[in-house]
């Protein structure tokens, strides 16, 4: 199997045709993705390792359906500080001497919460890998979650939730976030509010960790310089009595999009951080990659792309621009994000607006579709170029549902997006006319509030 | 912290070290064009994917008042077009082959980088040759561009209170070297930069002999120095650029400097004039500063922040890689309603212990610990090797690399305790304070309610 890899990579060089060789290829796993053995443990939990020995290094992700999305109802935050107290003591080590022992070996561990997700996360010398395993299962299995470690945590919660207050971009995003989903389990950060923070218990967080982080439903990712029955044989030993049933099914309830909204913060910045938007779309969308090459030509493109061109290579009027559907479990947001100075936030905000109309209106050109495609398509290795890379990818690949494949499903559905799919998913998923808009600014030096974009006909 | 084109991909502290692999002197194939262009290649085959780093000896350390941020204004032009090519357009090129590119300043160099399939790395060498002493520009190109710079100085620095904090830190630091100088500039400064202004930095500085080239992954060398011979070998030595004479005296008594301005926290950093690696005394400094900040259970962020909850963060930064001398500097964010005067306080204390007693056997075996495997960790990554080529050939020689992880293993508790006491004191000091003003009190402020439909 290593030698046909091998001979893949050499094609690769030879030509990017022989990209479409590769994947003909009978091997292990993928042609472009990394090689990756998947297998079903005892106790349920998925185990995928890929073995990569150019280095003495191993890296762990432990990935749980045990993200923000399952905060309770005004208990934002919860996955958050679950995730961040695990490493704060268990019934046998205390916080410090966690964090020593990690530190002696020079190895890393911690926890966190995304929206869909949370992932425990080790990196760890091949020679260490037993001490450094037995931390992560002395912190996945049995966390004390003590009443002072809340406390410490939730107060460094509370003071970053107080720093991001000086970056206008954040607090568009977060406002803009909380308009577009409301009460629903996207509609609040990560990291919870300075309210639903200040609300949440040991015993919240107690059951929050027995709810959803037993091994039903988790992925163990493994990569680095072992084999798979190495791996397989270190987490029987470490994680052996790792037990419990996979949390009940994720409903998302239905979110109704709001009306169109301009909201405006006003805070003492001599830049106005802005984010307009709308619903976006879900990562299992047949449409995404068609959906990822228009939005490489609107926004995703850096300088390629056409929000870039206009507002800042031709207008001066912003060092960054760009636009993103973060695709989710659940749908979710499309956004445009730029920063301007106070006196350019209506020429900017209509300069975007007029990008979106654009490419709803006609069909992109040939040039730009092709580079978009060649981009898409030929940066893929840049995205597998390290094992920290490779372990996010099966990780992502795995919690996605989008196969030990997906690499060479994704260039073939790349390569096939055509002109008219473009126009069809610019129509289909941008509504200017349906935006949020969100702009944190000085109100002491702003302009008049920003005029309607000029609608364009259709 | 270098200021990049694009993005904030370099923001963090980087410092790997060597380590029990094969030294690098061992690994990286050296050449010189009769140019002067110096090539720095490591193979390294495990992705088919190569990065591609030019780097020019030139950074804010060579500017002057007045005319501060012209390395970091034509690190933005370069991307405008020359004859052949349009401007931006070397970024559509790079990424329609698949790769991605962007460029950063700092004190010492301007750096432009590629990652791309292995078989596309010609399209960069050309790019860059072409680019090297064929810049083509009007105004129509520089003048927008002069208006992103000063979005980017607004969105990197005046919006951002610790930014805002460490650039009065820094000027503040250095009475004589110009190392005093934001790497972005002066607003004034980038607002009133002309194009002639940056086209005479272009033909001073960016001339073969003040550059060279690193190249880390999947290619053969002997065939990339093929390549790139036949790219660059035509463009003329130029003459030297004139040397940076400045150096800074001794200083003789504790410098302080208080911002007050919006911002949510305090911030307070402790800098301190300290040698760089040509200085048997850097290892030392490193291993000071990871006993101080290497991890959560380092000394800093394990009595600020655990034991005495005073602070949000706490720690300690170091680059022995400076071209010149530059700053040891210990820093900490008081969480909410805990004062910037205890927490200095605090850092001072901290100061004062390893001032007065060695680290135990045992935190300075974690310290050299954490150094050596950082340094594989390093490796992960073929963009950071690249890194630490340029970084060490910038302050002197690559292959210093190989010098350092040997020099660490080699520091004592004592000479921990010795550095400490020869360069953290306070007549070596510049205090800098952030002081949120209006003062911060009661719950945040509400955002507007919505303003009604937009049409």
């Amino acid at each position: 199997m290593a030698g046909a890899r091998m001979d893949c990579r050499r094609q690769r060089r030879i030509a990017a045709a022989a990209l479409l060789l590769c994947t003909a290829l009978p091997l292990r796993a993928t042609a472009l993705g990394p090689a990756v053995t998947q297998e079903t443990l005892p106790n349920g939990a998925t185990l995928l390792v890929s073995e990569q020995h150019n280095l003495p290094l191993v890296l762990v992700r432990v990935v749980l359906d045990a993200g923000a999305r399952r905060d309770p109802t005004e208990h934002g935050g919860l996955a958050n500080l679950t995730a961040a107290l695990l490493t704060e003591g268990t019934t046998t080590r205390s916080a410090e001497t966690i964090k020593e022992s990690i530190d002696f070996i020079g190895a890393s561990l911690g926890a966190n919460a995304d929206q869909d997700y949370a992932v425990l996360s080790l990196q760890v010398l091949r020679k260490d890998l037993n001490t450094g395993l037995d931390l992560l299962a002395d912190v996945l299995l049995r966390p004390a979650l003590r009443a002072e470690e809340l406390t410490r945590q939730r107060e460094a919660v509370l003071a970053s939730i107080r720093a991001d207050e000086d970056d206008p971009t954040t607090v568009a995003q977060k406002a803009f976030q909380q308009a577009l989903y409301g009460a629903t389990p996207y509609g609040h950060p990560v990291e919870g509010t300075e309210t639903s923070v200040a609300r949440l218990t040991r015993a919240d967080v107690q059951q929050f960790y027995r709810q959803f982080y037993g091994p039903g439903g988790a992925a163990i990712v493994i990569v680095g310089d072992l084999t798979v029955d190495e791996a397989r044989n270190a987490l029987t030993r470490a994680l052996g009595n790792w037990r419990g049933a996979a949390p009940a099914p994720f409903v998302y309830p239905p979110v109704t999009e709001p009306p169109p909204s301009t909201l405006r913060i006003d805070r003492p910045v001599t830049q106005a951080g802005i984010v307009l938007g709308q619903l976006g779309i879900a990562r299992d969308n047949p449409d995404f990659e068609q959906i990822a090459v228009m939005n490489y030509i609107l926004g995703g493109g850096g300088f390629s792309s056409r929000l870039m061109d206009n507002i800042r290579t031709q207008a001066g009027l912003a060092y960054s621009v760009s636009s993103l559907f973060a695709a989710s479990k659940s749908p979710g947001p499309f956004e445009i994000v730029m920063q301007t100075k106070t006196a350019s936030v209506a020429d900017a905000i209509a300069r975007a607006r007029q990008q979106v109309e654009a490419i709803r209106t006609a069909a992109v050109s040939d040039a730009e579709l092709q580079e978009a495609k060649r981009y898409l398509t030929g940066s893929y290795p840049l995205r597998l170029d390290s094992n920290g890379k490779i372990a996010d990818f099966i990780a992502q690949t795995w919690f996605y549902g989008l196969g030990t494949n997906y690499a060479d499903i994704y260039i073939q559905r790349v390569n096939a997006v055509t002109a008219e799919d473009v126009l069809h998913v610019a129509q289909t998923y941008l509504h200017p006319e349906r935006f949020l808009e969100v702009v944190v600014t000085n109100a002491a030096g702003a302009p008049a509030p920003t005029a309607p974009a000029a609608a364009a006909a259709p | 912290m270098p200021v990049a084109l694009f993005g904030a991909l370099l923001a963090l502290p980087f410092q790997p070290h060597p380590t029990s692999a094969a030294p690098y002197a061992e690994r990286v194939t050296e050449a010189r064009l009769p140019n002067g262009l110096k090539l720095i290649m490591l193979e390294d085959h495990k992705a088919p994917v190569v990065v591609f780093q030019i780097w020019y000896r030139v950074g804010s350390r060579n500017e002057a008042l007045g005319h501060t941020g012209l390395s970091h204004i034509l690190e933005h032009i370069m991307f405008k077009g020359t004859a052949t090519v349009a401007p931006e357009e070397y970024s559509k090129i790079i990424q329609r082959n698949g790769g991605r590119t962007n460029a950063f300043t700092t004190e010492d160099a301007t750096t432009y980088f590629a990652m791309l399939a292995s078989d596309r790395v010609g399209v960069v060498i050309d790019l860059e040759a072409d680019r090297m002493n064929g810049l083509t520009l009007t105004d129509a190109q520089f003048l927008p561009e002069r208006d992103v710079i000063m979005e980017e100085r607004r969105l990197r620095v005046d919006n951002v209170p610790t930014a805002a904090l460490f650039e009065q830190l820094t000027s503040t630091a250095y009475a004589a070297h110009t190392y005093e100088f934001p790497i972005i500039g002066w607003m004034s400064d980038i607002g009133q930069a002309t194009l002639a202004d940056a086209m005479a930095h272009y033909r001073t500085y960016y001339v073969p002999n003040n550059a060279f080239i690193v190249a880390v992954g999947d290619f053969d060398s002997a065939a990339l120095r093929e390549q790139i011979a036949n790219a660059f070998g035509a463009l003329p030595m130029g003459a030297d650029p004139p040397p940076v004479r400045a150096m800074e005296p001794v200083q003789q008594g504790e410098r302080r400097v208080e911002v007050k301005r919006p911002a949510q926290l305090p911030f307070v950093a402790l800098s301190h004039h300290v040698p760089n690696l040509r200085s048997p005394d850097a290892a030392a400094l490193d291993v000071l500063a990871t006993v101080l900040s290497g991890g959560d259970s380092a000394r800093l962020h394990s009595q600020l922040v655990y034991r005495d909850r005073l602070a949000l963060s706490a720690g300690a930064e170091y680059d022995y890689t400076s071209l010149d001398p530059g700053l040891f500097t210990v820093y900490a964010q008081p969480l909410p309603g805990k004062t910037a005067t205890a927490t200095e306080a605090a850092l001072v204390r901290e100061i004062e212990r390893i001032r007065r007693e060695p680290p135990t056997a045992r935190e300075l075996e974690k310290a050299k610990n954490g150094i050596e495997a950082e340094y594989i960790f390093a490796q992960d990554s073929l963009f950071y090797q690249g890194m630490l080529l340029g970084d060490h050939e910038v302050a002197g020689d690559w292959r210093t690399i190989d010098d350092y992880l040997p020099a660490v293993r080699k520091v004592t508790a004592a000479d921990v305790q010795r550095v400490a006491t020869v360069y953290l004191r306070a007549e070596n000091r510049t205090t800098a304070v952030l002081i949120p003003d209006p003062p911060i009190a009661g719950p945040l402020p509400g955002a507007a309610p919505p303003s009604g439909p937009l049409h």
